[in-house]
């Protein structure tokens, strides 16, 4: 079996997702069996995460079939440090998302559970294909159970976020399909492993790279590309946001570091500036946007823009760190803090919003000029708001310093004026984050705002728990380091061997 | 044996702050404060232990870490202790303050409905203090250093429902963050040149470089901008100008705090930051400059300040700031060790006065107006004497601690001997003067004269539990000086630290007494006497002249007003982007627009196919002489 755990990481949950769907005579069944499959699927990805061999460079739990032959297609699994983190990430979010949804009045209750089983093994499948066309199969299908959380469960202004999500990302996807089509058409291969050996000249680099960096750049989102994400975070029910925010997102940056950098290393390269340039200003320009946003949804959106603009920063530092140092360690310390940044905004994204809807589900309302002095009614909750506040603003001791202590630390080495602009997100995060805690959580209650339930015993073990991943993450940064890192040393050469 | 001493203070500290924050309501607030105390006590002795043995070995540093925060290859970051003379030292202090606060917490705090979230936080408080001090790189060093600025803004919040105490934590650690940004950039700056974060490879790496053959950015060498990057951090920790701003307003956090972290502890934390890297900041030399001429103008100006407010806490408040700048000043000449020596007598009577002020406010029933108190001797005989020490040491009345510290700060910048440091002597020597004269004022309003609130009958002392606090400190007060020999003659994990021309305990109180230092002490009293004791100071200020000056003081320079313009730029620009550009450029006019063109666009050919025959007759010829045409312009 522990061969074939991806596939069972994958299928599981489809399958049963699709199962669940004929069922819906009893909610209480149905939570029981939800929050049971993502246990098992967490179970396993948990597996997976120990008997994966750190010390290897190579693809670990191969499964290779020969899937559409005349094609070439093959049905590709595999992983390395990368995708068992993201996998891992993937699955507790899912578990902790089966467990929110459990607390919540729904209609169809089995669909919406079902959407996000679907949701849970497609993501599993994006991030262990080694066959560019299985990882576009899995990267598009994992579009229409998003399609349908945020365009049925969704806001009153849902059916305009659902299609602007889904046609901005599907816009990107077809540039992706014809960069893959394009790369197959000269190797006649579509694995990944062929694709790292290819060697395409600059200019056929530099449009790859420009066709698949849009898709991506979309997906994660980068600036300009972003407005999708504020709106479709408004209309999303809670655990759709959270999904959105912890775990699609960082689809996007997977793709960066799994088919960008390394297969076209040389495009990347000489159109680097441009990205580091659109990093920064996600990070400051859309940082300040998110000051004076007065949905909360939408501020947390805009700082998950604004957080993942580190992400992209690290990605494209690598090209500017070998002009200027030629020493492998900086690189490999760059895509550390980048992946310790992804992994780390998963978690602390996930809990703002969930922080969020519970405030939504009880006031009706996430309008923070409607709130204020949340303090004196829910003081459990308004402790764990303030602590992801905090952790989002990167506070030393949270998961969130140590990504961003590395990149910056990364583009100082390249240049000042970038580590300067970068370090701005202390400040800028700063004045977001808890101001939105000054206006909401403390002060005088609100006149108007009626409820005396404070969070319940799951809503407390599920934000302890996010609380406790952030802590450790913060504190012991060391364990997932070295994880990944001879992946990230094995990646770096083969990025400096292209360029 | 030493190190699980030194690993389990930590540890210890964690726990009291886990066990206040979790527990339930069956443990009483008394025994939860007792419990929180005993085990801060615990640690305190822990500490004396180290200190015992650092200052018996000679030349022992206790160095380890207890586990590798980072370890790939290219950075090694770990999480440890580096104990010598200064953060031995260091972790008495602020073990022993915290300590007393706690004890007298236990009074102060007995009414409050959150008073284990209190106790939570001092704990969380001295843990990352210890964190800081005892550090042996610059990331936990920043670590540490966050985490007290986090605990400062929760306490200083502690009282959420009021809009000012809301208003104040957010802008303490908002102007934080902005010195938290530059000195993250040093930190890094530092790492960059000197490969590690490690103090001990820091400074071995620091002999390799070639100092004289640095970077120039701008005229100004590398080691210049990033001691200037670390030293504005410790500028908005230590609240020198213009950074100072937070801490007056930080005064809305129970009185306990104040003592603690913005008076004893959190705020010197930008000092020792700079002792524990002079042999870095000893090869900047404009930093070094830059920073003296900051400490002698805060030491100064904020001091005047004090002299016009009427909020006994806030005095207090302006007054560390002013101090705060004295030990700014000599870190300025490279005299580390004087510095640190009024570091240490500082923070006990400063802990002394605010906790005084604490025990007046309790007994006034939370009043802090000086114009509402007077006359106060004899309602509260014992804080009365405790204050009296507090202003005596830090008026520098002879032989009390502060006249050791203060005194050898004003020789060695005379002894410094450029024009720079003449200059700050003088202006420090004013700044005593002005020291003087807010102190004297702050007792004689509050504790001579008659009672200006009503019934003086009502005062009474508070419990045993918020005054032997003000005695052990009171007492610490006045002795703490007579051990100035320690700091003189023994350099503390520092290379190359000046030479201080020290003879002796009796030469130098002798020389003391009759330098220019004294005749600012009388010159003070007589001032303040005149203004405050025999009521003159109505008359005084009525003074065309004056008037106008004491106008300029009391807006406090308008620092405030600059950051509020600040942060009210920044809102204007945040509204700006998010509705113009965000909302109206990117998405309406690109992203939605774009589909609309296309829109607009299919309609056109939606026209073409309209059903009609001749429509497409003509369409097809008329593709059939474009086509030709293109082949035949080829083929010609």
């Amino acid at each position: 079996m522990i061969n074939n755990i991806l596939s069972f990481l994958i299928w599981l949950p489809i399958i049963s997702g699709l199962m669940i769907l004929f069922y819906k005579r009893n909610d209480a069944v149905l939570n029981f069996l939800n929050i049971i499959i993502n246990f098992i699927v967490f179970f396993l990805s948990l597996i997976l995460l120990n008997s994966y061999n750190q010390t290897s460079t190579n693809f670990q739990f191969i499964e290779n079939t020969n899937w559409i032959p005349s094609l070439n297609i093959y049905y590709f699994l595999g992983v390395d440090a990368i995708s068992v983190l993201l996998i891992f990430l993937n699955t507790i979010i899912f578990l902790i998302v089966s467990l929110y949804n459990s607390t919540l009045n729904l209609k169809n209750r089995n669909q919406y559970y079902a959407s996000f089983l679907l949701a849970n093994g497609l993501t599993i499948g994006v991030f262990s294909a080694l066959d560019a066309i299985l990882f576009y199969i899995f990267f598009e299908a994992l579009l229409i159970p998003m399609f349908l959380i945020i365009g049925i469960w969704g806001g009153a202004n849902r059916i305009y976020a659902s299609i602007k999500f889904f046609i901005y990302t599907f816009l990107g996807s077809i540039l992706l399909l014809i960069a893959f089509l394009y790369i197959n058409s000269s190797i006649s291969s579509f694995n990944v492993l062929s694709f790292y050996e290819s060697n395409f000249s600059l200019i056929e680099q530099e449009w790859l790279f420009i066709a698949m960096a849009i898709a991506f750049a979309i997906k994660i989102p980068m600036f300009p590309f972003h407005t999708w994400l504020p709106d479709a975070h408004v209309e999303a029910p809670t655990s759709g946001s959270v999904v959105l925010a912890a775990i699609l997102l960082k689809v996007g940056a997977y793709g960066f570091i799994r088919y960008v950098l390394p297969v076209v290393p040389l495009g990347a390269s000489s159109l680097d500036m441009f990205f580091i340039i659109l990093s920064l200003i996600a990070i400051v320009y859309v940082g300040i946007v998110a000051i004076t946003q007065n949905d909360m949804k939408k501020l947390i959106a805009y700082s998950s823009i604004s957080h993942m603009g580190f992400v992209t920063l690290g990605f494209f530092l690598i090209f500017q760190l070998f002009d200027s140092t030629k020493i492998q360690n900086d690189i490999v310390v760059s895509l550390s803090g980048s992946m310790y940044q992804i992994i780390s905004h998963g978690f602390v994204s996930a809990a703002l919003f969930i922080c969020v809807g519970s405030i939504y589900d009880r006031y009706k309302t996430k309008k923070i000029s409607d709130l204020s002095g949340l303090l004196n009614q829910m003081p459990v909750y308004s402790w764990f708001f303030v602590f992801f506040a905090l952790a989002n603003c990167g506070l030393p001791g949270t998961s969130s310093f140590v990504g961003e202590l590395l990149i910056i630390l990364a583009s100082f080495k390249t240049s000042f004026i970038f580590a300067f602009l970068a370090s701005s997100t202390l400040i800028i995060s700063a004045v977001y984050s808890l101001w939105l805690v000054k206006r909401v959580i403390y002060g005088e209650l609100k006149a108007g705002l009626n409820n005396d339930i404070d969070a319940n015993f799951l809503e407390k073990i599920i934000l302890f728990s996010l609380a406790l991943i952030v802590l450790i993450l913060g504190i012991y940064p060391d364990y997932m380091m070295t994880y990944m890192n001879i992946t990230l040393q094995n990646l770096t050469n083969n990025i400096i061997l292209k360029i | 044996m030493l190190e699980n001493l030194i690993i389990s203070i930590p540890i210890l500290l964690v726990l009291s702050s886990a066990v206040m924050g979790f527990s339930s309501s069956k443990l009483t607030n008394i025994n939860a404060g007792i419990i929180s105390s005993i085990l801060v006590f615990i640690s305190f002795i822990f500490s004396l232990v180290i200190f015992y043995y650092s200052f018996t070995n000679e030349n022992s540093i206790l160095y380890d870490d207890f586990y590798q925060w980072i370890s790939i290859s290219g950075l090694n970051i770990g999480m440890g202790y580096l104990i010598d003379k200064l953060s031995a030292m260091m972790m008495v202090v602020v073990l022993l303050i915290s300590f007393v606060v706690h004890v007298y917490s236990i009074g102060y705090m007995r009414d409050e409905k959150d008073f284990k979230r209190f106790f939570s936080y001092i704990a969380l408080f001295t843990f990352s203090m210890i964190l800081l001090v005892m550090s042996n790189n610059l990331i936990q060093l920043f670590i540490g250093w966050e985490g007290v600025g986090l605990v400062s803004y929760l306490l200083i919040g502690f009282f959420y429902k009021k809009e000012s105490a809301i208003k104040a934590n957010l802008k303490a650690f908002l102007i934080n963050r902005i010195g938290d940004m530059f000195f993250i950039i040093g930190i890094i700056m530092i790492f960059v040149l000197l490969d590690s974060f490690d103090y001990k490879t820091m400074f071995s790496n620091l002999k390799l470089v070639d100092i004289s053959n640095l970077e120039y950015y701008y005229g100004f060498n590398y080691i210049d901008i990033a001691c200037f990057f670390l030293f504005i951090g410790a500028m908005a920790k230590s609240a020198q100008i213009p950074l100072h701003v937070w801490l007056p307003d930080s005064m809305e956090g129970p009185t306990p705090i104040s003592a603690l972290i913005h008076a004893a502890t959190m705020v010197t934390a930008g000092i020792f930051m700079v002792a524990r890297l002079s042999p870095v900041y000893i090869y900047a030399e404009v930093t070094t400059d830059f920073i003296l001429i900051i400490g002698a103008l805060t030491a100064l100006f904020i001091g005047v300040i004090a002299i016009f407010d009427n909020d006994i806490k806030k005095v207090i408040a302006y007054s560390t700031i002013s101090q705060l700048g004295y030990m700014v000043s000599a870190l300025g000449i490279n005299a580390y060790t004087v510095s640190f020596f009024h570091l240490y007598t500082h923070a006990f009577f400063k802990a002394l006065l605010f906790l005084c002020a604490g025990s007046v406010i309790m007994s006034l029933h939370h009043n802090q107006d000086i114009t509402k108190m007077g006359g106060l001797r004899k309602r509260l005989p014992i804080t009365h004497f405790c204050f009296l020490v507090g202003t005596l040491c830090i008026i520098g009345f002879p032989l009390t601690s502060g006249f050791f510290s203060k005194d050898l700060i004003l020789e060695v910048m005379l002894y410094e001997n450029t024009d720079l440091s003449f200059f700050v002597y003088i202006l420090l020597l004013i700044g005593a003067l002005v020291t003087t004269v807010y102190s004297l004022r702050l007792i004689f309003i509050v504790f001579y004269g008659t009672y200006r609130g009503g019934d003086i009958k009502k005062i009474h002392e508070e419990s045993f539990v918020i005054l032997s606090p003000l005695i052990i400190l009171a007492t610490l007060s006045l002795i703490s000086g007579f051990v100035i020999h320690t700091f003189v003659e023994l350099p503390i994990f520092m290379f190359g630290v000046k030479e201080i021309h020290y003879e002796g305990l009796l030469p130098f109180i002798s020389h003391g007494v009759l330098s220019p230092a004294s005749v600012t002490l009388i010159a003070g009293f007589f001032i303040a006497k005149h203004l405050y004791l025999d009521n003159k100071e109505i008359s005084f200020l009525s003074n065309k002249y004056f008037k106008k000056i004491s106008m300029i003081i009391k807006s406090k320079y308008k620092f405030d007003e600059f950051f509020l313009n600040c942060s009210d730029f920044m809102k204007a620009t945040s509204y700006f982007a998010a509705t113009k550009f965000d909302i109206k450029i990117i998405d309406s006019f690109i992203v939605n627009g774009l589909p609309r063109k296309i829109n607009k666009l299919s309609t056109y050919f939606k026209s073409v196919s309209s059903g009609y025959l001749y429509h497409y007759a003509f369409l097809i010829v008329f593709s059939l002489v474009v086509i030709f045409g293109i082949i035949l312009a080829r083929v010609l």
